[in-house]
């Protein structure tokens, strides 16, 4: 079942790649996403994995689209870049208004929890966000944690940001945090790659969960294709197919981070 | 221009070669700086865009706006830094850019600012080896500038301190090595040059200068002799000096008082060279030769003085003044010499010439002393008229009374006939002949009284316009229409005391001789006017007259005129230019004498054909009002009744005088002289009502008779009779309550005389 697996994601990148390489001389679709998101997005060299990027895949391919899956850099990075309309298509991304400002939003296909982390010996109860107020707070680089959240967070706490997952965790294991907050998957994810697992651990699973989208830049000639998406995103979504392919990536993640992350 | 002293010439040499050589170093110093500010500011440059590069990276590729800006914003605080700006690979603008504006305040800004003054320098910003985007800083040197200036300020300031320093180490050091000694040697110099004699000087500084204080000892020595024998020269000079000082001053003194002498002298004196060159005019001189003293200077004295004999035409000095220069001999021109003055003008000079001697005794100039006669021999003439005038009157006077008295007898005798004759025709027509000849004779005799100013004078306030028009309406009567007769009367005051009659014969007389003096017509101007003589005047005139206000009263004529020579004699009696039995010769000279018997005086101008100006000033009398009292005149024959004592010496006329009073219905008792008729009134004591009394008798005469007269009745009535009668004594008469007559006797002026003081003692009249 796992080479299956294996193999069947090792296809899809290299069809990503192939189908990237067969544009045509007009300009090719750019889909790009969250390198640091398992199992929803994370990078693989110049190229991105994850449920998000399959779900792209799957979709632009079915209304035959040209298009480019391309790792554009950390994730502010790719947000400022769709923002200038140099990325057309981000895979996964949560909303909020600022976002909005430049995003167009497909419907929402997968439910993302955000968790609550501390170093293992500083692990603290929280039950809401209430109990993170006066503690020092750390989070990835770019990240958004919904419009209401990110407002929390912005007005009562007190929450700075490092530019990778493993800062936030040198944060934590260092004390130069209280607490770190993150995607559940994230987090698990590359605590267990990194070899942090034993020094973390997650005292809040899902703080909040935040629904994922699809989302085009206002300013990409491609927007037109939004309807076409979301009725196949809904279609995906209502058949279980975006499900199951988060834990099959979930699974691969965890079989091969150690060989995709250098 | 002020010297500087050595001292400072030094310090200005040191001046400007420290100040020269300071320019150069901070020249160098300038440009070694320039340099290494520069370089500092490429260092600063360059180690700023290295940091930025490393701390950039991560975070612009983290879009880590927070971040980034907080980096550049730190960079941007050093002071050179104006921009930063951060261009990603594939965007168009810079996604990060900040410069400063004017002052070092930072702003964001998408573009790039113009390169100008400023340095830039860029780097790539590289991520996992890649370079996504380009870094660029800018830096500005102005402050390297300002730097720059401060550092070379300093620099320049230390330059001067170090320059002002150098100076006065250097001045002090020159003034000990060498100015001291100089100034020693020139206080030593000055002594000498001021005769001092100097002294020592104790630091001489190099050989040079000890050599050059030598040299000053020698000098002073040698000049201390040399001043010795100059104050001996000196003091001779001195001496010499002050005694030529003294001598020209003395000289000064005498030429100034020389030439006060020669300006207050009353005479023109007159200088020369030997030459006969004018060399001195004194003011006199100069006005009676019409030149100034600069203009006649070094002329020739025949040009300055031209003199000629009266009455000749050849000049008269000259030749005399050439001798003089010649031999020495002076001369003197007395009389007759007439100079003729640079304008034409004539005076009647005196001059003489001496000569001016040298030491050697020769001739070396002349002078000539000139004195102005002419006023004075115009007063002579005129007092030799005066006294011509006066003789002829005195002669008139004793003819006209002889004249009278005889007259006196034959109109008396004629008068007898002519009462005794009225039956027989043809005696009464020859009495009357005899009558208007003895009438004629009479009124000669009383023009010849008026010139020698003896005639009967009856003084009054006169009003002299009355009278010019009471002569004016008679002249026009009598001279022919071709003559105009015109009046100009200005005189505002112009009451005279005088005779009415007389003066209105003169102004008659002067219109006669002026209508003579116009046979083919012309006009005849009378006019008065008031003028003052003043002593000067009067002082100077020929006449005996007193100054004061004064009628002038003018006759003018545009007749024939009259010469010179003939304007001399006009006023003689007897001098006429008319033919015979045209005039008598005495019209002018009872002018004269009536002029002058009312204390006035005559003047004559005129020239041949110009017409004549007869000028009388006459003393103006105050009006008194109600001093004139009109007599009434009586008319015709008055008889009457009382004795009269008649007193004459000459026999002739008592006979006359009493045949015609024993006519006129008086008793007559006669006297031969003043004796007989105090005895024929002492015997017919209250008898007697009037006593006619002749002025001129031997022994006692009338005055004297009167007196005694008197003596015996105060109430006396006497009435004197004279040929003529001077003012004085008929006032003096008339104060007494005397009254006169004139002989020769008008029988009826005697009659209404007589009638009318017999009538007033209450005596006369009875019968």
């Amino acid at each position: 079942m796992m080479q299956r697996l294996t193999f069947l994601m090792l296809c899809v990148s290299l069809t990503l790649a192939a189908t990237s390489g067969a544009a045509g001389p007009a300009k090719p679709l750019i889909v790009s996403g969250h390198p640091e998101y398992p199992p929803l997005m994370w990078r693989d060299g110049s190229s991105l994995q994850g449920t998000g990027l399959q779900l792209a895949y799957t979709v632009l391919s079915e209304l035959g689209v040209d298009f480019e899956i391309r790792y554009a850099g950390p994730w502010k990075r790719v947000q400022r870049d769709a923002s200038l309309a140099k990325i057309d298509l981000v895979a996964g991304i949560f909303y909020n208004e600022e976002r909005a400002a430049y995003l167009d939003y497909s419907l929402p296909y997968f439910g993302v929890p955000v968790a609550i982390s501390t170093a293992r010996d500083q692990a603290f109860s929280v039950t809401g966000w209430q109990d993170l107020v006066g503690k020092r707070g750390v989070a990835p680089h770019g990240d958004s944690f919904g419009q209401e959240f990110d407002q929390i967070i912005k007005e009562r706490l007190q929450v700075t940001s490092a530019y990778t997952m493993e800062l936030c965790l040198q944060h934590l294991i260092a004390g130069k945090a209280d607490y770190l907050v993150s995607g559940y998957y994230p987090v698990l994810t590359q605590a267990a790659t990194l070899g942090y697992e034993e020094q973390i651990t997650v005292v809040k699973r899902n703080i909040v969960i935040n629904n994922t989208f699809m989302a085009f830049a206002k300013e990409s000639p491609h927007r037109h294709l939004l309807p076409q998406i979301n009725a196949l995103i809904k279609k995906m979504r209502d058949d279980g197919t975006i499900v199951r392919w988060n834990k099959q990536h979930l699974e691969y993640y965890q079989a091969t981070s150690q060989q995709l992350w250098p | 221009m002020r010297r500087l002293s050595l001292i400072s010439q030094l310090a200005a040499v040191l001046i400007v070669i420290t100040t020269l050589v300071a320019t150069g170093f901070w020249l160098q110093r300038y440009l070694f700086l320039k340099d290494e500010l520069h370089t500092a500011l490429d260092t600063q440059l360059h180690q700023t865009l290295a940091r930025l590069q490393v701390s950039l990276a991560i975070p612009a590729y983290n879009v880590d706006v927070e971040i980034v800006e907080g980096t550049i914003r730190s960079e941007m605080l050093q002071r050179e830094v104006h921009g930063v700006f951060v261009t990603e690979n594939g965007l168009p603008s810079p996604v990060y850019g900040f410069v400063k504006n004017g002052g070092q305040q930072v702003m964001a800004t998408a573009t790039l600012p113009a390169k100008g003054q400023l340095i830039s320098a860029a780097a790539n910003l590289q991520v996992e080896e890649e370079d996504f985007a380009v870094v660029e800083v800018f830096v500005t040197p102005c402050y390297l500038q300002e730097l720059l200036s401060q550092k070379l300020l300093r620099l320049v300031l230390e330059i001067l301190v170090l320059v002002f320093l150098q100076v006065v180490v250097a001045a002090l050091v020159l003034k000990r090595l060498f100015v001291r000694p100089v100034r020693q040697l020139t206080a030593l110099s000055r002594k000498i040059a001021d005769g001092e004699g100097g002294g020592e000087v104790r630091q001489a500084g190099s050989m040079e200068l000890a050599q050059l204080a030598a040299s000053l000892y020698r000098m002073r020595d040698s000049i201390r002799q040399s001043m010795a024998e100059l104050a001996d020269n000196n003091e001779r000079l001195r001496v010499q000096i002050q005694e030529r000082m003294e001598a020209e001053e003395n000289l000064r003194a005498s030429r100034e008082n020389i030439k006060t002498i020669l300006n207050s002298l009353g005479e023109g004196v007159i200088s020369t060279d030997r030459h006969g060159l004018v060399k001195t005019l004194n003011p006199v001189a100069e006005t009676l030769v019409g030149l100034t003293a600069e203009a006649a200077m070094d002329q020739p004295i025949d040009q300055v003085l031209q003199c000629r004999q009266q009455g000749r035409r050849e000049p008269k000095a000259s030749k005399i003044i050439a001798n003089l220069l010649e031999t020495g001999s002076p001369f003197s021109l007395l009389q007759g010499i007439v100079l003729v003055c640079q304008d034409g003008h004539e005076c009647n000079v005196t001059c003489t010439g001496t000569p001016i001697y040298s030491n050697e005794q020769e001739v070396v100039g002349c002078v000539l002393v000139l004195t102005d006669v002419s006023e004075q021999l115009k007063l002579a003439a005129q007092l030799r008229q005066s006294q011509k005038m006066d003789s002829i009157g005195q002669l008139a006077g004793g003819i006209a009374h002889d004249f009278n008295n005889m007259l006196a007898g034959i109109m008396g005798a004629a008068s007898i006939l002519q009462l005794k004759a009225r039956d027989d025709e043809q005696t009464e027509k020859n009495v009357e002949v005899i009558m208007e000849s003895a009438q004629r004779a009479a009124d000669l005799t009383r023009q010849l009284l008026s010139f020698a100013r003896k005639g009967d004078l009856v003084k009054e306030q006169v009003d002299l316009h009355e009278v010019v028009a009471a002569a004016v309406a008679i002249l026009r009567r009598t001279v022919d229409k071709s003559i105009s007769i015109k009046t100009s009367l200005t005189a505002g005051e112009h009451t005279v005391f005088g005779d009415k009659s007389q003066l209105q014969s003169v102004i008659i007389n002067l219109g006669v001789n002026g209508r003579d003096a116009m046979p083919d017509g012309g006009t005849l101007q009378i006019a008065t006017r008031n003028s003052v003589l003043d002593e000067m005047f009067c002082a100077n005139s020929p006449f005996a007259i007193e100054p004061g206000h004064y009628i002038e009263l003018s006759v003018r004529d545009t007749g024939t005129g009259i010469g010179k020579e003939i304007s001399e004699r006009i006023f003689d009696p007897f001098f006429t230019t008319k033919n015979v039995g045209k005039g008598t010769g005495l019209g002018l000279a009872a002018v004269y004498g009536t002029v002058r018997g009312h204390g006035g005086l005559v003047h004559v101008y005129s020239e041949p054909g110009e017409g004549a100006l007869f000028k009388i000033y006459l003393p103006v009398q105050a009006r008194e009002e109600g001093l004139a009292e009109e007599v009434a005149v009586e008319s015709g024959m008055q008889y009457g009744t009382g004795t009269i004592l008649v007193v004459d010496d000459e026999e002739m006329l008592r006979n006359i005088l009493k045949e015609s009073l024993e006519m006129l219905g008086y008793e007559v008792i006669l006297a031969e002289n003043g004796q007989v008729a105090l005895e024929r009134y002492r015997e017919n004591r209250g008898g007697i009502d009037l006593v006619i009394l002749d002025m001129i008798m031997p022994d006692l005469n009338g005055k004297e008779t009167f007196a005694a007269l008197t003596a015996l009745d105060p109430a006396v009535q006497v009435v004197f009779s004279s040929g003529f009668s001077r003012e004085e004594n008929f006032k003096e008469m008339a104060s007494l309550g005397a009254g006169f007559i004139q002989k020769p006797y008008n029988i009826t002026e005697l009659s209404q005389l007589v009638a009318r003081l017999v009538g007033q003692n209450g005596r006369a009249g009875e019968g």
